[in-house]
């Protein structure tokens, strides 16, 4: 283990600072997750990962780098992945969820952006985190305006590509967007020296679909009303894809489904008989952000699904792996990005139908919509949101919050109330 | 006073192994991040945990199998659920 | 064996609530006491005299609600202030359909009763903005108590503080304290700050058709009252006990387990 830290120093962390982070992690896994009776055996992975984040996975990416590969930071889940992989990159995901890292992030923007944006430059700037030092090149997005600036921040520490996703959905966004995804596939091969052919592309496509696929399987096992996982495992499990090699993900997720597929059969529960589900939706909760799933299911409910980047809208939809040319694939991949329904476009009726679909797919006894302070966007959705579900006659439950503790109690009351009005 | 046991390594490796060993035994147990107070001048990185009433049949796991592990440290009430402290 | 008395205690930011039913749900005690800097001591010390005053035996039920809930070691249920005052006020005001306005310490609640059960919350987060911190801080700045600003406010003019921020709106007191505004004016102002933020904050809400119902530490206030029954356009009514609604909707609870 003692390797790490050499490793780290070659990666230019400061790690002083840095193991004022790793003193701060265990407690909050602990409390989060070792307190839980009856988890699933196959979480030992992700317990693993989590326990080892800066260590394990870092230390694979350097090995993959020494044989001339490179890696590709990202921060959202408009970043085709399939065309990284097919070029014999590798994707990590980039975000900031520890609010260790927002005070960093504040030195350089202002103090009214989201969280998210000032721990992700924070955890750049503060050198205190080795993804966002391994990676090569960093993949931002146009999915707001807070990012859009802090990008070019960013790029004047690493090396930056932007992508312009779309506004609107209407069918020439899609064809603006399968240009998007071409001139990227050219960047990503000259950043790599691969090229990206039909035949690679069609088995990265694969690739993702099959950890999609899987990752699907492990959230229809929460739709079961016997639940044979929490909450807060399945956002683990759900944060942890966006770093791990795609097929050892598929492969870890699809031996949690079989272990869930069977607590089901077996009438195994994490909760008692009557337990009120929650689905959340809003803003992604980036790791190691796991505060509202601690709270919600410390008050006497369960999250049984996420309808945020970092829960369904990562896996639904396939990628269609039919297309025989580079341009048919591209296009292919165009539509199924574009039917993420991020708060980015106008309108945006998507996401509402989602979300009342999911709330019946899922069985949720309620809705908790919560967004990070300052995440405009989102935060004028939870109106309309708000509206649909009350017509649907689902309850639902408006927050916002950051990463600080100290809203926790706050939360707390709301949550509780919202769980004690659910049981009427 | 709830009490909690932490198997402590010099490297994952060595943890997994016996993990796998205490797992076959059929003694309880979770990988975990090992506590900052207890991991003293190892880094970062993962132990077992493990209740009071497995931790005798953990030791005598650890002995027939003469599983390579650190030091095991005892810990009072680590585990908090509403203690709302993230990071 | 029923149960001779249901117990609720709401502990608040600022003053500790008690109120004791019997098993007709009649009230026999009511005891208001800060809460210190100890709730668990504050708690304990209620408990003892209970023991004392009320001759309680084993026979009780306690329910702790309020923001101190959890440090009331003797609890045999926590249930938050939002269900407890709905349940206390639909009580205390003999209704089953209400609009429930508490404004606490550090936390203002707009909650909506339907068939006597919570339909709809909204609650402050953080911004102490339209709390009683809010108008503890401003009292401070003009030197008197906060039931000195809110009587003094009656006699005081129409003049706006349009921060909704207790930070900034501390700056805007400051300002027209520098520019010679009478005081009244100025306690005016801040009452008159706390309604419009507490209608803020219900914006989003459909309310029940009827009057708005004010419990909480400021229901002694009757300029508190006319503010919000402006801000509002309804009547706002409220009562002595109202005060001790939390606890009184605890104590249902309680009587309840």
């Amino acid at each position: 283990m003692a390797d790490y830290v050499k490793m780290w120093e070659n990666l230019g962390m400061d790690l002083e600072s840095h193991d004022m982070l790793c003193q701060v992690l265990p407690v909050a896994v602990g409390d989060v997750f070792m307190t839980q009776e009856n988890r699933p055996k196959a979480m030992d992975f992700w317990d693993l990962v989590i326990s080892e984040v800066h260590g394990i996975r870092p230390a694979e990416l350097i090995e993959e780098q020494k044989k001339g590969r490179k890696v590709f930071g990202t921060f959202c889940v408009f970043v085709p992945d399939e065309v990284i992989i097919a070029a014999n990159g590798i994707v990590t995901g980039l975000c900031g969820g520890s609010q260790f890292w927002v005070p960093g992030g504040e030195a350089v923007l202002p103090k009214n952006t989201c969280p998210l944006i000032k721990a992700s430059v924070g955890a750049r700037l503060g050198r205190t985190c080795p993804f966002f030092r391994i990676a090569d090149v960093y993949v931002g997005e146009t999915t707001c305006d807070g990012k859009k600036k802090a990008y070019e921040i960013l790029g004047q520490d690493v090396p930056m590509y932007i992508m312009d996703v779309p506004q609107m959905k209407r069918p020439k966004d899609i064809v603006k967007w399968k240009e998007e995804i071409a001139d990227f596939a050219q960047k990503v091969e000259e950043i790599t020296g691969n090229k990206v052919s039909v035949e690679k592309l069609k088995e990265a496509i694969r690739i993702v679909n099959e950890k999609r696929k899987a990752m699907k399987r492990v959230y229809e096992a929460r739709k079961s009303e016997c639940l044979p996982i929490s909450g807060r495992d399945a956002l683990l499990m759900t944060q942890i894809s966006f770093f791990d090699d795609p097929e050892r993900c598929a492969q870890m997720c699809n031996r949690l489904a079989d272990e869930l597929e069977q607590r089901i059969k077996d009438g195994v529960s994490v909760v008692p008989a009557g337990t009120k589900r929650i689905l959340l939706t809003g803003t992604p909760l980036a790791v190691p952000n796991w505060k509202l799933h601690n709270i919600i299911e410390t008050s006497g409910a369960a999250v049984v699904c996420e309808e945020m980047c970092t829960g369904t809208r990562y896996f639904e939809n396939l990628v269609d792996e039919s297309g025989e040319t580079l341009d048919d694939l591209y296009m292919a991949l165009s539509e199924r990005y574009m039917k993420n329904n991020c708060a980015c476009f106008t309108p945006n009726p998507g996401r509402i139908e989602d979300i009342i679909r999911l709330a019946k797919e899922y069985k949720a006894d309620g809705v908790i919509d919560c967004s990070l302070k300052f995440c405009g966007l989102y935060d004028i959705e939870k109106k309309s949101v708000a509206e649909a579900l009350k017509k649907e006659g689902i309850p639902v439950l408006s927050l916002e919050t950051d990463y600080e503790d100290s809203d926790a109690g706050q939360l707390r009351t709301r949550i509780e109330a919202f769980v004690e009005m659910l049981n009427g | 006073m709830n009490t909690r046991y932490y198997i402590l390594f010099e490297n994952y490796e060595q943890g997994l192994m016996l993990h796998d060993l205490l797992d076959g035994a059929g003694v309880m147990n979770r990988i975990a991040p090992a506590p900052a107070a207890a991991r003293g001048t190892l880094c970062c990185g993962m132990s077992l945990l493990v209740a009071p009433d497995m931790i005798e049949r953990a030791k005598e796991v650890i002995q027939s199998e003469h599983a390579v592990y650190h030091s095991i440290v005892s810990m009072e009430n680590p585990l908090q659920p509403r203690r709302d402290q993230y990071c | 064996m029923s149960v001779e008395y249901g117990v609720g205690i709401d502990i608040g930011s600022t003053c500790a609530k008690t109120v004791v039913l019997d098993g007709n749900g009649d009230p026999v005690w009511q005891d208001l006491r800060p809460t210190g800097w100890s709730s668990v001591e504050t708690a304990q010390a209620i408990r003892l005299e209970l023991r004392e005053k009320v001759k309680i035996g084993e026979n009780v039920h306690f329910v702790a609600t309020g923001y101190g809930r959890v440090s009331v070691p003797f609890a045999d249920k926590t249930v938050t202030e939002i269900s407890c005052h709905a349940r206390g006020a639909a009580a205390l005001f003999k209704t089953d359909h209400l609009n429930v306005i508490d404004i606490g310490g550090q936390d203002t609640k707009v909650i909506i009763i339907v068939n006597g059960a919570v339909s709809d919350f909204a609650m402050n987060d953080k911004c102490s903005a339209g709390t009683g911190r809010f108008l503890e801080v401003m009292a401070n700045t003009l030197s008197v108590t906060p039931a000195g600003l809110c009587t003094m406010a009656e006699q005081g003019a129409e003049t706006r503080i349009s921060s909704l921020c207790t930070v900034f709106a501390e700056s805007e007191v400051i300002n027209l304290i520098g520019r010679g505004t009478p005081r009244e004016n100025i306690a005016w102002a801040v009452v008159d700050s706390i309604a419009q933020k507490v209608k803020t904050q219900a914006g989003k809400m459909t309310l029940e058709a009827g009057p708005l119902y004010l419990t909480g530490g400021l229901c002694d206030f009757p300029f508190v009252c006319e503010r919000l029954g402006k801000a509002f356009n309804r009547e706002v009514r409220t009562a002595p006990e109202a005060r001790f609604a939390g606890a009184f909707g605890a104590a249902l609870y309680a009587l309840a387990l």
